[in-house]
């Protein structure tokens, strides 16, 4: 359990107490400071913990397990693992060029001023989606990638500045004008997966 | 005496509200989906209707009293 998560249980277990405390023994809410005992524990105490909570939960759900926890999300898992160097996941996860325990979360979130709670939100509702809705038979991007989730990193990067490949295309991956994707084409690629030879695939029943 | 009453009313809010935060608790145990939607679809909604009724007890008795539970105890009536 993550500290944070500590600090809550105790903190939730200490509220718990307190309003035992407040509700049983009526006495103590007499007069002004009595209400703002009884706020404080009815009221602040309880939806703070709730807050940071759900905060808490928001920060778990970054994770390569949580993403992976469902289903419909196991070739997307397996598509880290397979040996092509072509294959932009792989080649991100295989190398740890994105966190390995949050390598989803690390490009499917848009990097602009609102993207970590729009990526959020959208978890939110897949989530709501695998238990309550129709789940796809076509899971899709939202919008096309955008050049910018990949220049966050790559660009100024002695690799991509330096490539003859990139040659004078720079201003045009940084515009957006040419795709990057338009060269590197092969994502998850999960048609493909079962021709696919892999590189140490994970155990069994492993995100 | 006015704040017994009052207390009896914040029995009902207290108890939602300890029940919501044991459920979010137990949440915070597992880290998939199913502990986030039981946080955020039990617990959470737990807690937030135990804190309303605590908002809607404490409106009522200042309704009531106009200065909160102590107030027929320290100026009683007559």
């Amino acid at each position: 359990m993550d500290p944070m998560t500590q600090v809550l249980t105790v903190a939730a277990i200490a509220t718990a107490v307190l309003i035992a405390a407040v509700i049983f023994r009526v006495g103590s809410l007499r007069g002004r400071a009595g209400m703002i005992l009884a706020f404080v524990a009815l009221a602040a105490l309880p939806l703070s913990i709730t807050g940071l909570g759900t905060w808490t939960h928001l920060e778990h759900a970054k994770s390569r397990a949580f993403c992976l926890s469902c289903h419909e999300m196991t070739p997307y898992g397996k598509s880290l693992h397979v040996d092509d160097p072509s294959a932009l996941p792989a080649a991100h996860f295989q190398n740890h060029r994105v966190p390995s325990d949050r390598a989803c979360y690390a490009c499917h979130t848009t990097y602009t001023m609102y993207g970590d709670l729009d990526a959020k939100l959208k978890g939110i509702k897949h989530v709501w989606v695998h238990y309550f809705g129709e789940i796809p038979s076509q899971i899709a991007l939202y919008e096309p990638y955008q050049n910018r989730e990949c220049m966050y990193c790559h660009a100024g990067a002695r690799s991509f500045e330096e490539s003859e490949m990139h040659g004078d295309l720079h201003l045009d991956l940084a515009s957006g004008e040419t795709s990057c994707l338009d060269c590197h084409d092969v994502a998850h690629a999960v048609a493909e997966l079962d021709a696919a030879s892999f590189w140490r695939p994970p155990p069994v029943g492993a995100p | 005496m006015r704040h017994d009453v009052f207390g009896r009313r914040l029995l009902w809010p207290g108890m939602i509200i300890i029940a919501g935060l044991a459920v979010e608790v137990l949440s915070f145990y597992g880290t998939g989906p199913r502990s986030f939607l039981t946080f955020l679809l039990v617990g959470s909604v737990l807690v937030v209707a135990g804190v309303a009724g605590f908002v809607g007890s404490v409106v009522s008795e200042v309704a009531r009293g106009g200065a909160g539970p102590s107030a027929s105890a320290d100026h009683p009536p007559g």
